[in-house]
């Protein structure tokens, strides 16, 4: 009977590591995987698959992005309802949007406690209909030295949150690079899918982009007082007071290079 | 062992519907040609209907004069008091000489006291143009004074109706400087409060009008609005330490720079542009 060398306990207990994170994984892809609509490009060594397919198949998933969005927008401006239509609209450039983005820019965050992501950059495009933001990153997998370097295509979507204007990101292309070392080298097919997998959770640990307005809002009107001492001596005098206002979202749409709010007053009140 | 995980990995990962495979460089040709045609017509049919969006600025606002006035006219039908007066003594209010067979003597009324609210009944954006804003002010309120007096010797007090009324047009200029709020500021004009006093004292009617002449940058200070920009924000990031937290927060600044504020037939709008700056 051959006798276990040390070097096959080692061999073993790597075996197990990757077995165990492989069931993990294989447990939690099936939800973390399909995202709606996500569609996921992967490089795989050996697979005959070269950049040009994949940029070509990347153009044709943005374009179908762009086509659905476009095709909104035309039957919203179709409807009649003037976009001007509203209490206070606003209009965000996208170089607005870049400068907001770029907040993250180097930013690192975590998918999982093995698992960490650098954000190098996000790059947002706003297109008639659609806004489109490019965002490269590294992810870097600690237990299996595994380091993946990202290129997501996302469809920014809107929302107002306690008065706050926030871009959450929404991947639907997303392209790996992997750099797989040490030992797990042996099996880069493998760890790229399961890295990819790994990394199709990674839009729920991406910070929404926060733009720098507030829609709840309130000013002081000061206090005031006039002395009057001619015929009647009196003084008058106004308190001050607080007008406070909230927006309510009609409706957001996207114009190439520039986002548009509709907002309607929702609530007035005055305090002291 | 490590096969059969390995087999039953790629085979699961296969399955996993958009994600497996990728679209031969031919079929996405195919789809590309498909969607172009159909995406540059509707594009043109939309660049052609957006032409006249404003653009140029980080962010431009547009408020709307009815929305302004939808929120002057809660400050003017609020419950709380507008306007109060504080009445000094003030002596005499009125007096008259008199002479009867030769004696003299003086009938006159002095008020002692008072005090009381008015109602702010109207305030509105009547119109907008050249960065100068029409409004319109209506204040009006009744309430009661203490006064005493002589009439013919004879000393008494008495507790008379005061009325103030005021309806006048008052201009703001609208400007702004590189900030989060755009300033109006009333323009000097001299506005009338009318203001009436019927007293009788011990059956001598004595009424007292007078346009109290008041100016209109005394009556009502510059008001700030803000344009929904925030000099500062709280910004979320990733955590950089793993943990409960999934974010953390950090501040940033915000300057603005070319900013600019235009009044016109429509309401405010606000232009500015925006950079973010670190602690």
């Amino acid at each position: 009977m051959k006798k276990r060398l040390p070097k096959d306990a080692h061999t073993l207990r790597s075996f197990c590591m990757q077995a165990s994170f492989f069931i993990i994984v294989l447990f939690s892809v099936n939800s973390s995987l399909l995202l709606t609509g996500c569609f996921i490009l992967r490089p795989v060594t050996g697979a005959n698959i070269d950049i040009d397919q994949l940029q070509k198949a990347r153009e044709a998933k943005v374009l179908e992005v762009r086509l659905t969005g476009a095709q909104q927008l035309s039957e919203r401006l179709a409807n009649g309802d003037s976009v001007s239509n509203a209490d206070q609209t606003f209009y965000f450039s996208e170089a607005l949007l870049n400068k907001a983005s770029s907040q993250l820019d180097g930013a690192t965050g975590w998918i999982d406690s093995l698992t960490s992501y650098n954000i190098h950059s996000i790059r947002v495009k706003l297109y008639n209909g659609s806004a489109i933001a490019t965002v490269s990153l590294s992810a870097f997998n600690h237990d299996y030295d595994v380091d993946v370097n990202l290129l997501m295509d996302c469809v920014l979507s809107f929302k107002i949150d306690s008065g706050k204007f926030y871009a959450i990101l929404e991947p639907f292309n997303v392209v790996p690079n992997v750099k797989a070392g040490g030992m797990i080298g042996q099996f880069d097919g493998v760890i790229q899918d399961i890295v990819t997998l790994k990394l199709s959770t990674l839009s729920d640990n991406l910070p929404p982009i926060q733009f720098p307005v507030d829609f709840n809002n309130q000013f002081p009107v000061q206090a005031n007082s006039v002395q009057i001492r001619s015929g009647l001596n009196m003084n008058i005098s106004t308190p001050a007071h607080t007008l406070k206002y909230s927006l309510a979202l009609k409706e957001v749409l996207i114009f190439k290079e520039k986002l548009f709010l509709a907002m309607n007053i929702k609530k007035v009140g005055v305090g002291k | 062992m490590t096969k059969f995980f390995l087999i039953s990995a790629v085979t699961l990962f296969i399955g996993c519907g958009s994600s497996a495979n990728i679209p031969s460089k031919k079929e996405s040709q195919q789809k590309i040609a498909a969607i172009k045609p159909q995406l540059d017509s509707l594009l043109e049919s939309i660049n052609q209907q957006t032409i006249a969006l404003p653009g140029g600025r980080d962010l431009i606002s547009r408020t709307r004069a009815s929305a302004m006035n939808t929120l002057l006219a809660r400050v003017a039908n609020r419950s709380l008091a507008d306007i109060h007066i504080d009445f000094l003594a003030t002596r005499p209010l009125w007096k008259e000489e008199k002479s009867v067979f030769g004696i003299n003597y003086t009938n006159f009324v002095d008020v002692d006291t008072g005090a009381f609210n008015i109602d702010l009944k109207k305030f509105l954006f009547t119109s907008f143009s050249n960065n100068i804003i029409n409004a319109q002010i209506e204040i009006e309120g009744t309430g009661s004074i203490v006064v005493s007096g002589k009439y013919t010797g004879v000393t008494a007090h008495s507790t008379p109706q005061v009325h103030f009324y005021l309806d006048e047009e008052i201009q703001f200029s609208v400007s702004t400087a590189d900030s989060d709020y755009i300033k109006l500021i009333p323009i000097q004009k001299i506005v009338m409060l009318k203001s009436k006093v019927t007293i009788a004292l011990l059956g001598w009617n004595i009424p007292y009008y007078r346009e109290i002449p008041l100016q209109a940058t005394d009556l009502i200070k510059p008001v700030f609005i803000p344009s929904a920009l925030r000099s500062e924000i709280i910004f979320p990031l990733p955590a950089a330490q793993y943990g409960s937290q999934r974010l953390e927060f950090v501040k940033r600044y915000l300057r603005f720079s070319r900013s600019s504020v235009r009044a016109n037939d429509n309401g405010l709008e606000y232009q500015s542009n925006i950079d973010f700056e670190k602690e």
